[in-house]
């Protein structure tokens, strides 16, 4: 509700700051023309007069006509990758210019964390990506706009389900227990993905990824799984400036891939010529098709204006986002809205910002993803696709795993996630180069999640007659810091020093209420008066909060523009640890050596412009994963029981305690280089990484006796993560009409679980050898069901299966007796081996942009190698033991030579190849000529475009997708269980979808 | 310059030293609360145990029942093609192929070490508490009598099992006991506390409603005394339990009278001290049954309705676990585990058609036969007998076109493909045991209250005792209040045999199987159901024909082994 009324505060801000006045005076007409050093005409420069909004722009011939100059203005020339040329028009009527191509591009100003830098002065591994840099395409999220671009970062998102999470990994999993994902700062402030997600695409200027600990050490306690700093676009200064943009998509999605299971008619055939009796319903529907959507709309508007003088500037955008999934009951909306202005005052001696964002985001999921796909397969497709008679959907009771797939749509799921964002940020100069800043953010989330499952469906009988749910997840987060910060050049040395103490304040409050027992499916969960009944533990309401401190120094140095030294050494202490083990000092240092500004190297390889050798190490800690209050020993609520008649609650400690609990630290090493070639046509960078990770904190399964539970977090084991990373770029292909622009950046990465053994307590603790973290869920298979695992020696998230040898003359599986006992046992103690790792060891992505005038085309390709896939799918939907009660796969009367496999059994006969290499995207633009533009006055810059994703994926895996969750460990919530999904192809992969948009952005 | 920065970082420490890293918990709390009140004393150190207790010993999908019932001859869950093969999990349990990895023992494992967990950590407290407050001493004996019968069951299962009884016990100092160590602990913790506990009756409603009594006491004591002999063997090897092989090997599972009067002879040479006499097992096992009728506890008139929706009022019931669908929402399993989905629907019901009775208990029983058990009409739905839950009406099988109708004697433990499909879904006499609570909001949470003990069984183990002791005419007389109470033709003799068949036709579903078939020596036997080559599903082993009786005891579930190197396995077992 509130937060309904800050967006729409906002959004009034936003209209009031709509109108801008300037005026122009008129004298004489300058024409000329724009070469580059080559004599290359340059097409497209920016030519404005100084002081005023009124410019032109370069034809395809490189000249220019403009009317109306002052004959004493300026004018100045600009273009993308080109030194901006200013030049007095002296009363001249014709201006020729040179550009030159811009080498400073290395002295970009980016932020480095809290400090800023520029690409030269950083010793670190940095990497910076810039709106124009970022995917085009099918774009509807910030991450969407990141995938694929940087060495080492890695993008998935499984299936098409559009409220769905997406994953982020830079550089692995170095932590087990969540901490995985980067911590996101959007201009400033802290935050995750959630957060990440309330920014639209096109508010974004760029990002920059902090991957190793000598930059991320600056964030200490939350740097560990890398850093990404977002820029968003801001008012311009220093002129008279106004901008208004426009950008949309419009999309349509449809399905072009599908599991192929046996149609009715197959059906009943196959189960006549088996001899086997079955229900027919008389029915012949495609489940699969049921469920899905013919054609999902994606689309995407935004809009902003910007504004800018001498002592201020403020840019506002608003959004929306629409995306409708394959799956019918599943879409989202996203909403959103972003403030930001600039105030100097002072004599600009002091800097006022201040950045609003917000947005809300709703969207339907299924309720539960795997139930409801599994049964969309392997329900008897006799059945019609339509209620009976007395009004209800037909239920198959004998397939207890599954339920009429048109009956689980009938259930709603919503989520919806209103997000607001407060900042501002105080700059004061105290001395030129000292400056000291305060800066303070407020954010506020609240997630609801609403079901209702109905009364006339089987999962509705099952849960007590209907099912309504409401929960709700509040955070308020508070942070503030104080930065002192100092730059000073003399002489050859240039000094940066930084100071800073910050805290921050998490505060959460959930609840939840459900009510079952309905008559009438009218009320859904908005009366849940309407369900009669309500037990104890229906309602529940939590609140925890947490607090960090920290206190950080950083100093960077440069000495005769190519030695540089940074160190960085922060202490962070955190409430959610014991007593005496709260804080944390993480310390970095990293050095660099401009190779190519020494002079022997000038000669030495005149066609290398830039080298860079650089080489870092740092310490960075981890305790995002875990929840408050771990370390203490409390009571909560374990039941009720009569007390002298009367109901009463009772309390018990619920869990084990560990007032051992400390920082999880990761060590890292990098050494790297960058170079450019050619005054920088090609660019190279190559890095080498190690860390390892201490202290892991995990849920780790604990001796019964002396502990109560079976689980306890802990500081156990050790994890080593090795990896090289290459990124290549550079114009191939440079004419005057076309040009063909390269970007490859690859991989390697080698993750150990060393040790799974530690202390707690002064006592020695060895947590499980075999701790299974994804497991196969099907009908006939409820033991020995695990597939991915953790083990002491072997990489995070290892195949560890029976081995199959044959099919047995009962067409079912035989395995090896691998510990020579004489039986098998495909428990985790028996006959089991490590057979491969789900975690891939490469990935690759190329872009590809090509341009021949106007027309612009480019492509993506992503692709992992050297990791394996469990095919839970098939080996469900092959199993004929559980046929005709499940239905199955086309394909599955092939299998065994064409006898059927009439068992389900994990093992290694399902575990494939999961190379694959993926057609993401290709979009192909249009930008209008600005003479093309001169009939429609207003507008400057106009670009169309259209594109399709998904193309197409080469590989050997035989599955519907290999772009399933190869890398994460965490758990992923459906229905009432949580799945751990790495590694493993189970049933819950969406159909493959491809999008066609068209996308269109003007600038006025 | 330096004023102006010394200024700053003043600054910047006032910011900080406002702020504190300790927590301030809102919606737990600490122990310090916990006790402030009388009644929170009791909530918090003894009920809250009670409430851990949940379906642990009965009505869990995996709980201590479920490893007393289904490795016995009673009790099977088929595999009904390609339904419940479940990796083979309950084929191997009743084939006895007792696999250490299988979560079924952990997850016991791990629930009695729970509740021994949560009572040493409440004893510890308690004893704190009693120092200032009088009213935490009773509460001390309670949960003392709780932990006993926890490690009773830990015992009875795992025989060599850590004896901890501290809540600041380390890691290194978990070490197995020896059973008749257990066995020792067990008798003497109850014998210290039976004389500090509640005369009350637990089944009924009322001040100890559900808690630990006087009776439940001495039920336990009886219990151990009457398997005596078997906690009392050093498990040294895989031979320790040989004495307790049957050499029936017809398929009939008699017990034999040879095997049996040494056990007998065993039990004789057990002395336990209780109520400051010693008495040797058999002559315990009576005197604790005598102190129950002195307590109150006597047959109820009528065999079911201990069993019924308000069976709080039985004065048959000793221990009971409450339940309904309000306080206490304990799911029991057994019955929507045991029925057809469509018998189970057609009540408004949730049906899993899986557990079913042997054929062998049902030979017995003499199912179908003139003879036949009165019990068997009252335990077990057969034919189409589940009308009475439909109102008269027929429900299909679900397979084919043929009416559902439950076959008692085609109950196999594994459907091979081609068997006939009606067959393989209606195989097996089905759980009827507890009426239906049709009044229930939630699925699975009846308001029957779940029976663990009760006088029925106690008659029984005193009738076993006095035949042991040569009482002949006694034993009798305690069968035949039993048979005459449901209408069976009364017993003219007694013996072994019939007194373990007598057990199962009153006890069946009830938990007990599996130690009666140790105590009379028939657990390894093969029956009607099991023997060697009988057809079983690919993930499940062959039947363990064990000759030397080491699968009388469970494995140490693998994952306990696996994170405490000083357990070791119990013998015969691989890992």
């Amino acid at each position: 509700m509130e937060q309904k009324k800050l967006l729409r505060r906002i959004l009034f801000v936003c209209i009031g700051f709509l109108f801008s006045v300037c005026a122009l005076a008129q004298q004489i007409t300058v024409t000329g023309h724009v070469k580059d050093n080559t004599g290359e005409p340059i097409i497209g420069v920016n030519i404005s007069i100084q002081g005023t909004k009124t410019g032109t722009v370069t034809d395809v011939n490189g000249n220019y006509v403009l009317k109306s100059v002052n004959p004493n203005a300026n004018l100045l020339f600009t273009f993308v990758g080109y030194s901006n040329k200013s030049v007095a028009v002296g009363n001249r009527k014709i201006i020729n210019v040179v550009l030159s191509e811009d080498s400073k591009v290395l002295n970009e100003v980016m932020v480095v964390g809290y400090a800023i830098g520029s690409k030269h002065t950083v010793s670190g591994s940095v990497e910076n990506l810039k709106r124009e840099d970022m995917n085009k395409g099918v774009v509807t999220s910030p991450l969407e706009a990141l995938k694929g671009k940087i060495a080492g970062v890695i993008i998935s998102q499984s299936g098409g389900d559009p409220m769905g999470t997406v994953n982020i990994r830079i550089r692995g999993t170095s932590s087990l227990s969540g901490g995985n994902e980067p911590l996101v700062i959007i201009d400033g402030v802290f935050g995750d993905m959630s957060m990440l997600n309330a920014i639209a695409p096109n508010d974004i200027a760029s990002m920059t990824i902090l991957k190793d600990a000598s930059e991320t050490a600056q964030y200490g306690s939350r740097g560990a799984a890398g850093v990404i700093v977002v820029t968003t676009a801001k008012g311009h200064s220093g002129q008279n400036y106004t901008n208004i943009e426009y950008s949309g998509q419009f999309g349509v999605n449809s399905v072009f891939k599908n599991l192929k299971m046996l149609s009715a008619d197959q059906y009943r055939s196959t189960a006549k010529s088996l001899g086997l009796s079955f229900t027919d319903m008389n029915g012949n529907t495609n489940w699969l098709d049921e469920i899905e959507r013919s054609n999902g709309l994606t689309q995407n508007h935004n809009f902003s204006f910007t504004s800018g003088s001498e002592y201020s500037n403020m840019r506002a955008s608003i959004g929306v986002i629409e995306r409708q999934g394959a799956l019918k009951n599943s879409d989202m909306m996203n909403y959103t809205a972003k403030f930001d202005a600039t105030q100097y005052a002072f004599n600009k001696k002091l800097k006022l910002e201040l950045g609003v964002f917000g947005s809300q985001r709703d969207g339907n999921i299924q309720y539960d993803m795997q139930k409801m796909f599994y049964s969309a397969a392997a329900f008897n497709p006799t059945y019609p696709n339509a209620r009976n008679s007395s009004g209800a959907y037909d239920e198959d009771l004998l397939a207890n795993e599954i339920y009429n797939p048109l009956g689980q749509l009938e259930i709603t799921n919503k989520y919806s996630v209103a997000s607001a964002n407060v900042h501002g940020r105080l700059t004061y100069t105290i001395l030129p180069g000292l400056n000291l800043s305060g800066f303070g953010s407020y954010s506020y989330r609240d997630a609801q999640n609403k079901r209702y499952i109905p009364n006339d469906i089987r999962q509705g009988k099952l849960n007590g007659n209907g099912w309504a749910y409401i929960a709700d997840d509040n955070h308020k987060d508070l942070m503030g810091n104080i930065e002192l910060n100092y730059t000073k050049d003399f002489g050859k040395h240039h000094i940066d020093a930084l100071a800073l103490i910050e805290g921050q304040d998490y505060k959460t409050f959930t609840w939840s209420t459900q009510a079952k027992g309905f008559e009438t499916n009218y009320f859904k969960y908005n009366n849940l008066k309407a369900g009669a009944n309500i037990a104890w533990g229906d309602n529940t309401s939590y609140s925890s909060e947490y607090k960090l401190m920290s206190y950080m120094g950083r100093i960077n140095y440069m000495f005769n523009d190519r030695y540089i030294v940074t160190g960085n050494l922060r202490a962070d202490g955190s409430s959610k640890l014991g007593q005496g083990n709260k804080w944390g000092y993480f310390p970095s240092a990293s050095a660099a050596w401009i190779v190519s500004s020494e002079s022997f190297f000038k000669g030495l390889l005149p066609i290398v412009n830039n080298f860079k050798l650089r080489v870092g190490y740092g310490v960075t800690g981890n305790q995002d994963a875990i929840d408050p209050y771990n370390s203490l020993s409390l009571m909560e609520p374990n039941g009720t029981t009569l007390v002298n008649g009367s109901k009463t609650t009772t309390f018990a400690v619920t869990s084990n305690s560990n007032s051992d609990l400390k920082w999880e630290t990761k060590y890292t090493f990098d050494v790297g280089a960058d170079l450019s070639f050619c005054s920088n046509r090609y660019n190279l960078t190559v890095d080498y990484y190690r860390s390892k990770t201490k202290n892991l904190l995990y849920n780790y399964t604990v001796p019964v006796p002396p502990f109560t539970y079976t689980s306890l977090l802990a500081n156990v084991g050790e994890m080593t993560n090795n990896g090289l990373e290459f990124a290549f770029s550079g114009d191939i292909v440079k004419m005057k009409d076309f040009s063909f622009n390269a970007s490859v950046n690859f991989s390697y990465q080698k993750n150990k679980l060393v040790s799974l053994h530690g202390t707690y307590n002064g006592q020695d603790l060895t947590t499980s050898q075999h701790i299974a973290v994804a497991n196969i869920n099907a009908a006939g298979l409820t033991q020995n069901t695990g597939v991915t695992y953790l083990m002491e020696g072997q990489p995070i998230g290892v195949f560890y299966l029976p081995h199959f040898i044959g099919f047995s003359d009962k067409n079912q599986y035989e395995f090896q007796d691998l510990n020579g006992d004489k039986t098998i046992d495909t428990g985790d103690s028996g006959d089991r081996q490590v057979c491969g790792q789900s975690l891939p060891k490469y990935y690759l992505s190329m872009n590809y942009t090509f341009k021949y005038k106007n027309w612009d085309l480019t492509t993506q390709f992503n692709g992992a190698f050297g990791h394996k896939i469990y095919n839970g799918t098939s080996m469900t939907y092959s199993n004929m033991s559980s046929f005709p009660t499940y239905n199955v796969l086309k394909n599955a009367l092939n299998e065994n030579n064409g006898k059927g496999i009439y068992d389900i059994q994990i093992s290694d006969y399902w575990l494939q190849k999961g190379d694959y290499l993926n057609f993401e995207y290709l979009q192909l633009g249009y930008t209008f000529t600005p003479k093309q533009l001169k009939a429609l006055h207003i507008i400057n810059n106009l670009h169309v475009g259209f594109s399709v994703n998904n193309i197409c994926t080469f590989t050997s895996y035989k599955g519907l997708t290999p772009m399933i969750n190869s890398a994460s460990l965490s758990r992923q919530n459906e229905g009432t269980t949580n799945y751990g999904t790495m590694g493993v192809d189970d049933k819950r992969i969406y159909p493959l979808t491809r999008t066609y948009m068209l996308s269109l952005s003007v600038k006025f | 310059m330096k004023k102006i920065i010394f200024g700053c970082l003043c600054l910047m420490s006032m910011f900080v030293t406002s702020c504190s890293l300790d927590e301030n918990p809102e919606s737990k709390f600490s122990e310090e609360e916990a006790y402030k009140t009388s009644t929170l004393i009791y909530v918090n150190t003894v009920a809250n145990i009670y409430s851990a207790i949940g379906s642990g010993i009965y009505g869990g999908t995996d709980c201590i029942h479920t490893l007393q019932e289904f490795t016995s001859d009673a009790t099977m869950l088929p595999g009904r093609q390609g339904d419940w093969v479940d990796g083979g999990k309950w084929q191997n349990m009743f084939l006895h192929n007792f696999k250490s990895s299988v979560d079924l023992y952990a997850t016991v494992w791990n629930h009695l070490y729970q509740i021994i967990g949560l009572c040493n950590s409440s004893i510890d407290k308690l004893t704190a508490l009693s120092a200032t407050n009088e009213e935490a001493k009773p509460y001390i004996y309670e949960v003392r009598t709780l932990r006993a019968i926890y490690y009773y069951y830990a015992m009875d299962l795992f025989a060599e099992v850590p004896l901890v009884t501290s809540s600041t016990a380390s890691i290194s100092s978990v070490a197995q006991s020896k059973r008749p160590e257990v066995f020792a602990f067990v008798t003497k913790e109850l014998a210290e506390c039976i004389p500090n506990l509640s005369e009350s009756a637990s089944q009924k409603s009322g001040l100890y409603y559900g808690r630990i009594t006087k009776a439940i006491a001495y039920m336990c004591m009886a219990k151990c005394a009457l398997n005596a002999a078997v906690y009392n063997i050093d498990d040294a090897s895989a031979t320790s339990y040989q004495s307790f092989v049957g050499n029936d090997l017809s398929g009939a599972c008699t017990a034999s009278e040879t095997l049996g009067a040494a056990v007998t002879t065993k039990g004789s040479a057990i002395n336990i001290s209780l109520d400051g006499t010693t008495r040797n097992a058999w002559q315990t096992v009576i005197y604790c049954v005598d102190k129950l009728a002195s307590l109150g506890y006597s047959l109820q008139a009528k065999y079911a309705d201990n069993f019924v929706t308000a069976n709080n009022s039985s004065v048959e019931n000793i221990f009971t676990r409450p339940n309904d669908d309000v306080t206490y929402k304990i799911v029991d399993y057994n019955l929507i585990r045991s029925i057809h989905y469509n018998h189970a629907g057609a009540m408004g019901y949730s049906g899993w058609n899986g557990a079913c009775s042997t054929v062998h208990q049902m030979i017995v029983l003499g199912y179908g036969t003139a003879n036949q058990d009165p019990r068997v009409a009252i335990n077990f739905y057969t034919g189409t007998d589940y009308t009475a839950d439909t109102n008269g009406k027929l429900v299909k099988d679900g397979a084919t076109d043929q009416d559902l109708s439950y076959e008692p004697m085609k109950a196999i433990i594994d459907f091979k493909t081609g068997s006939d499909a009606h067959d393989v879904k209606c195989a097996g006499a089905r759980f009827k045991k507890y009426q239906y609570d049709t009044s229930s909001s939630i699925q699975g949470c009846m308001n029957n209250d779940l029976v663990i003990w009760r006088y029925g069984d106690a008659l029984l183990m005193k009738a076993e005792a006095e035949y042991r002791l040569g009482n002949t005419a006694e034993a009798l007389d305690e069968i035949n209040q039993i048979r005459n109470r449901v209408g069976a033709i009364p017993a003219t003799s007694v013996s072994l045999n019939s007194l373990l068949n007598e057990r199962m036709a009153e006890l069946s579903w009830e938990g007990v199987r599996r130690q009666d078939q140790i105590r009379f020596c028939t657990f390894t036997q093969p029956t009607e159901d099991r023997y060697v080559g009988v057809w079983h599903n690919a993930s499940a082993g062959d039947y363990n024909n064990d000759t030397q009786g080491y699968t009388c005891v469970y494995p140490i579930p693998y994952s306990v082994i696996n994170l405490n190197k000083n357990l070791k396995q119990n013998p015969g077992y691989s890992n």
